[in-house]
């Protein structure tokens, strides 16, 4: 077991402490002797700016984390709730060993809308960072699907969620037994909507095996 | 013992050495991600969907529009509080964002002969807004006040504040009324109205326009609950349907409406959100109304009942002028 450090990038509203907030707890039920701290801005992010967060898990013994935020080039996950903010914090990925998890949604800020600035195609940003992470990047149009099958944007976090932990099992977790059940226990904190976001979740630790 | 901790780093060659690696192994990931080559844009925030804010902010902003029109320029004192976002696109309106209370006061050291807007929200005036009402009040300043009543402390989380009538751990006690709290530090003109609504244009006009001399305070409040707080705290909102293109022209069909597009650059709401377009090519987005990101405040259908498009306007008369025909054919 190693140190695992994961960064999130979205918009502010899109569910980006709550998601975070379930691979916390997924983390702790898998193994009780591991240590997760991390942080989130506050205050700007409901209002639909830019906003990150960080985790850091330890593993049971060196229990201390001595702080909660990364340093550039150190994430080994990162997940990006949309496109545009996933390119903007670049600079906490490594471009060696990074795995990148994105949405390929876009949300025009509002300088694009007023007509200030051009927005950046999908294919463009989508292709550059294929080009850049090889196999390590895994784009895939959660926003789209969930409103395909479900009828409402808000379920795309729990096909990230689905992805991210396939994808968390297959490279560190191989040993422990249960893990997509303890998965499952995670999102029953949101309390509400548990029926569609298991669904939600299914589809997404389903994409990557139908993928391999 | 090296007496300092640069004799140490320069003795210890071996300490030396890692520090050269990891600073080369910093600067080559640096390099690496330099050649990524794409710039996105800055992404400010914006007033949620559903925002009374919104509605305070717009249509100051076209009282102002129409005063600048005429050689007149309106000063506004920003505060502490969501309403300061109001500096940010698309409004660019509030003049000054410094401290809890600061709005109202900075105007007493300003030009003495115009007319000064100020905003301020309701834990901001219990805080220590209402000092400064009275001291011009008492000072015959004239500052036009825009006090906007959300019911809560939108900012930092929907903590109750000294009006809402919750004690902070969530019990019940007795209810402020703002109105006459305002009407009790001497102020004689005091309005109140809706700020998502299309008559809050007229009243926020009125509290500009106020003779100066015999109503040197003006206030109005514009009363409307935070959207995000409503589910949270169980507070009151009014909900009407949003804007659809009326489908009346060629472009309002296939849904690439004018007056979409003048909507999502004018309000910033985030439910507005660009798509390929169906008219065009494939390069060129439309903005579009994103019906799951919407919270039915009904603001934007207001703004377009307040300024219709040219179609609308044509239409508009010609039914009027056949319900006429009518009623005359009836007679």
């Amino acid at each position: 077991m190693r140190n695992i450090n994961i960064y999130f990038a979205g918009v502010g509203g899109e569910g980006l402490m709550l998601l975070k907030e379930w691979i916390a707890n997924f983390i702790i039920n898998l193994d009780k002797a591991m240590r997760i701290e991390g942080c989130e801005k506050h205050g700007l992010a409901q209002r639909g700016g830019s906003t990150d967060a960080c985790s850091r898990v330890l593993p049971g013994n060196d229990k201390k984390v001595w702080s909660p935020t990364l340093p550039w080039y150190s994430a080994d996950y990162y997940i990006g709730l949309e496109l545009q903010e996933t390119v903007r914090n670049l600079k906490y990925s490594n471009p060696n060993k990074t795995i990148i998890i994105t949405d390929l949604n876009i949300l025009p800020p509002m300088l694009v809308l007023g007509g200030d600035e051009k927005l950046p195609t999908k294919l463009c940003l989508e292709k550059r960072l294929r080009d850049f992470y090889k196999e390590r990047f895994i784009g895939l149009e959660a926003t789209k699907l969930a409103k395909e099958s479900f009828g409402h944007h808000r379920y795309s976090n729990a096909i990230l969620y689905g992805v991210f932990i396939y994808k968390l099992i297959q490279t560190e977790f191989k040993t422990i037994n249960n893990k997509k059940e303890i998965a499952l226990d995670a999102i029953l904190i949101s309390g509400k909507d548990i029926e569609n976001n298991t669904k939600a979740f299914e589809m997404g630790y389903n994409y990557l095996q139908a993928k391999i | 013992m090296p007496a300092s901790l640069g004799e140490y780093f320069h003795k210890k060659s071996d300490v030396r050495s890692k520090f050269e690696n990891r600073l080369a192994e910093l600067l080559a990931y640096q390099n690496n991600l330099s050649q990524f080559g794409i710039k996105v844009p800055d992404r400010t925030p914006i007033f949620c969907a559903g925002c009374p804010h919104r509605g305070t902010l717009y249509w100051l902003k076209k009282v102002v529009e129409e005063k600048l029109r005429y050689g007149v320029q309106i000063p506004i004192l920003g505060d502490i509080g969501c309403y300061g976002i109001g500096f940010m696109p698309p409004f660019r309106l509030v003049d000054t964002f410094i401290a809890m209370g600061q709005g109202g006061s900075l105007s007493f050291g300003m030009n003495e002969r115009d007319r000064f807007v100020t905003i301020v929200g309701d834990s901001t005036l219990i805080h220590s807004g209402m000092n400064a009402i009275r001291s011009a009040v008492a000072n015959k300043h004239k500052i036009a006040y825009i006090i906007a009543d959300n019911k809560t402390v939108g900012m930092t989380g929907h903590q109750p504040n000294l009006i809402t009538g919750s004690t902070i751990s969530g019990g019940e006690v007795e209810q402020m009324n703002l109105e006459s709290l305002v009407r009790s530090l001497g102020v004689r003109y005091v309005d109140k109205g809706d700020p998502l609504k299309r008559e809050f244009c007229n009243k926020t006009n009125n509290i500009i326009e106020r003779d100066m001399t015999e109503y040197p305070v003006a206030v109005l409040i514009a009363d409307r609950a935070c959207a995000l707080a409503v589910k949270k705290l169980g507070l009151e909102y009014e909900k009407a349907p949003p804007f659809h293109a009326c489908g009346i022209c060629a472009y309002g069909q296939i849904g690439n409406c004018h007056q979409l597009e003048n909507l999502s650059k004018t309000i910033g709401c985030p439910a507005f959100t660009l798509e390929e377009s169906l008219l065009f090519s494939k390069d060129k987005l439309e903005p579009q109304l994103d019906e799951s990101r919407c919270f039915e405040c009904g603001f934007c259908n207001e703004v377009v009942e307040a300024y219709p498009c040219g179609i609308q306007k044509r239409l508009s008369k010609k039914i009027k002028s056949a319900l006429d025909g009518l009623e005359v054919y009836k007679q």
